[in-house]
């Protein structure tokens, strides 16, 4: 660092090597020169009376301190009210709610007015069997394929179905007055 | 043994203790408010910078805003906000520079009326002196001005000055050198010889 700049720390106190300071202002006079302007311009600083400011301005800051204080240190209160939901998140739900209900009414309509009854009156596949058994093998044939079931209208499932009716009627036992019984050629 | 900055910070903020905070402020109200009237020349805009910039600083020191550190300096943390007061009245000084201002010397009436005290011609050559030499103060640079109040005033170092102004040591103590030899310069060129040549020679 500049000895000139040196001295100013040295003017004021600051950390500076006195030793070196000392020797280089005994063997520089310019620079000896220079110390003493800027030690008689500092004296003349040194000597301006303190100014201070006015005594409510300090107690009004220390006012203003004390409750900034109070209220760092309020309690938060733990017994927050609720707080509202967003209005738009209120609508949109409303909304979801009334669509979701119609969608159930509608559902449940469908399926009481039409899928139940369906269902209902449509006969199984064993009680169809029990029908035919208890009419005999003329009604079971009556029955053919047209008492396959509705819902049951795969091919497969109708040719099965025939096929169980055939046997069924083969496999009956004769009995008088029952059915024709057949004749051979004497 | 006088607690420090420090001390006297925590026991405001930890325990909330307003007279520790007094204290802050009578150990550095004459330094912040010195320096604010160095730079508006108005007791009562100082006034009113000097209860801002505590404001600031209250509001920095409790987390509401601000840029508060307790590890740094109390003293060189508050001056620069007492510098930013000081700036930012500069600048609104400057929109209003057209409107014609009311010589005012910060004065109020009560100072005005004669005093026969004992100490009152003391008292007034101390004003006048004060007066004289502030008038110089303020001739000189703005940059000048400013490391030479911030020095003189608050008695911050050159180092803890030039990382105020965001500039090097050697910039600071090259703006003292000019500031205190163009001082010496005015003094001698106002004919006030008689205060310059009481001085050590």
């Amino acid at each position: 660092m500049d000895d000139r700049l040196r001295l100013l720390r040295y003017l004021y106190g600051e950390d500076v090597d006195e030793a070196s300071i000392a020797q280089r202002l005994s063997e520089d006079e310019e620079l000896f020169r220079e110390y003493q302007r800027l030690r008689e311009a500092k004296a003349q600083l040194d000597q301006r009376p303190v100014q201070q400011p006015d005594a409510a301005v300090v107690d009004q800051v220390v006012d203003t301190a004390r409750t900034a204080a109070q209220e760092s240190e309020a309690p938060v209160s733990e017994d927050r009210p609720p707080r509202s939901p967003s209005r738009t998140w209120t609508d949109r739900l409303q909304t979801a709610s009334a669509t979701l209900a119609v969608v159930l009414l509608v559902g449940l309509g469908w399926w009481q007015g039409r899928g139940v009854p369906e269902a209902a009156e449509a006969p199984s596949a064993s009680a169809l069997g029990e029908t035919a058994q208890r009419a005999g093998p003329a009604a079971a044939q009556n029955l053919g394929a047209d008492a396959v079931p509705a819902w049951d209208d795969s091919d497969e499932l109708v040719r099965i179905h025939r096929q169980l009716e055939r046997l069924r009627a083969h496999s009956t036992p004769d009995r008088w007055g029952s059915t024709l019984q057949p004749v051979g050629r004497r | 043994m006088q607690p420090t900055d420090e001390e006297l910070v925590s026991a405001y903020l930890e325990e909330d203790d307003e007279q520790a905070f007094r204290q802050l402020v009578e150990r550095h109200k004459d330094r912040i408010f010195g320096y604010l009237m160095g730079m508006v020349k108005d007791r009562a805009v100082a006034n009113d910078l000097f209860q801002e910039t505590f404001e600031r600083v209250i509001k920095a020191m409790q987390g509401q805003r601000g840029s508060y550190n307790p590890q740094g300096q109390w003293l060189s943390w508050v001056m620069s906000i007492a510098r930013n007061a000081a700036i930012d009245h500069s600048r609104r000084q400057k929109k209003w520079k057209e409107v014609p201002q009311r010589e005012d010397d910060g004065r109020s009436f009560w100072d005005t009326l004669e005093d026969d005290s004992p100490y009152a011609d003391e008292q007034l050559h101390r004003a006048e002196q004060r007066e004289w030499l502030d008038e110089h103060i303020e001739e000189l640079a703005p940059e000048q001005r400013e490391v030479l109040l911030l020095r003189q005033e608050t008695e911050l170092t050159f180092r803890e000055i030039a990382e105020l102004q965001d500039v090097s040591i050697n910039t600071a103590l090259g703006r003292m050198r000019y500031a205190l030899k163009n001082l010496r310069k005015m003094m001698e060129a106002s004919n006030e010889t008689a205060l310059v040549g009481t001085f050590d020679a």
